[in-house]
């Protein structure tokens, strides 16, 4: 099977956004697959195997940090790379992420040549 | 004050051009209130608020043959293909966008800041012109874009501010 990404956040219009930039980033992805929040994420997770996650943070229903604790419990999805998308650049949310296991951030806008740096390396 | 307001246009000028781009390869430029298009067609407003370091409100008005516009290109579909739904969501990411990155670029890497959630803005909701402490105004492809901004203390930003 061929990688595939899984793209978190509640408005489509940011998700198009970064599945764009994600295939003009020239990253080697066969698929991208869409989840609006945590909860929706961890549903999905539960049948799709994917190899990199990409979350937003502040989203309604369950949150990003708390996708990530969640996350981190279960051992069929623990090790799967997660860098959240935001626009709160603060130190303190971004360490409570990296804290629960996040690889890294990136924040909103994006140009394609940003998501090629931080992700290069995880998938 | 005036340093303050002149800091915050220029952060927010860059910060809109970035993000039109971004989103859907639309360049703006900033105008003057009275050279957006009289008679505009019907504009299109959502509010956020800035819940801390300090408290404040960023009011966003696009018009919707620019929000149309910018649909058409993101989901790459067709005008008459377009939902409210699609409309209200662009709004909103596009004032979460430029929140933050306003934020982040006034800032210092160090300082944490909230945001809400965006809410679309009804006539009843909008804050009385009086609270209004900064303003700026943009076109789209000619098409207008404002943005305003309420706070009941602006200058407590002035300690905030990135040196």
């Amino acid at each position: 099977m061929g990688k595939r990404i899984l793209v978190i956040d509640d408005s489509s219009t940011m998700r198009k956004i970064v599945s764009r930039s994600l295939r003009q980033a020239g990253l080697e992805f066969d698929e991208i697959l869409e989840a609006s929040d945590g909860q929706e994420a961890l549903n999905l997770l539960e049948n799709e195997k994917v190899d990199l996650i990409l979350s937003d943070i502040n989203m309604p229903n369950m949150d990003g940090i708390e996708f990530l604790r969640q996350k981190k419990e279960l051992d069929a999805i623990k090790d799967i790379p997660v860098v959240m998308i935001t626009t709160e650049g603060g130190a303190d949310i971004i360490g409570e992420a990296k804290s629960l296991g996040a690889a890294g951030s990136v924040k909103k806008p994006f140009k394609p040549d940003t998501i090629n740096e931080v992700l290069g390396d995880l998938i | 004050m005036a340093e303050l307001q002149q800091l915050l246009g220029e952060k927010l000028s860059n910060v809109v051009d970035e993000t039109f781009e971004n989103m859907a390869f639309i360049s703006t430029e900033e105008v003057d209130e009275e050279q957006l298009p009289v008679n505009a067609e019907e504009l299109r407003e959502v509010r956020l608020l800035v819940t801390s370091p300090i408290v404040m409100e960023i009011h966003l008005h696009l018009a919707e043959d620019l929000l149309h516009q910018i649909v058409e290109t993101m989901y790459t579909i067709d005008a008459d293909d377009i939902t409210d739904e699609q409309i209200v969501d662009v709004l909103a990411e596009t004032l979460n966008t430029l929140a933050g990155r306003l934020m982040t670029e006034l800032l210092p890497p160090d300082q944490s800041f909230s945001l809400s959630l965006p809410e679309i803005v009804t006539d009843d909701l909008a804050p009385p012109d009086e609270n209004i402490v900064f303003s700026a105004f943009y076109l789209a492809d000619d098409l207008p874009v404002s943005i305003k901004i309420s706070a009941a203390a602006l200058e407590e930003l002035e300690g905030l501010l990135k040196h």
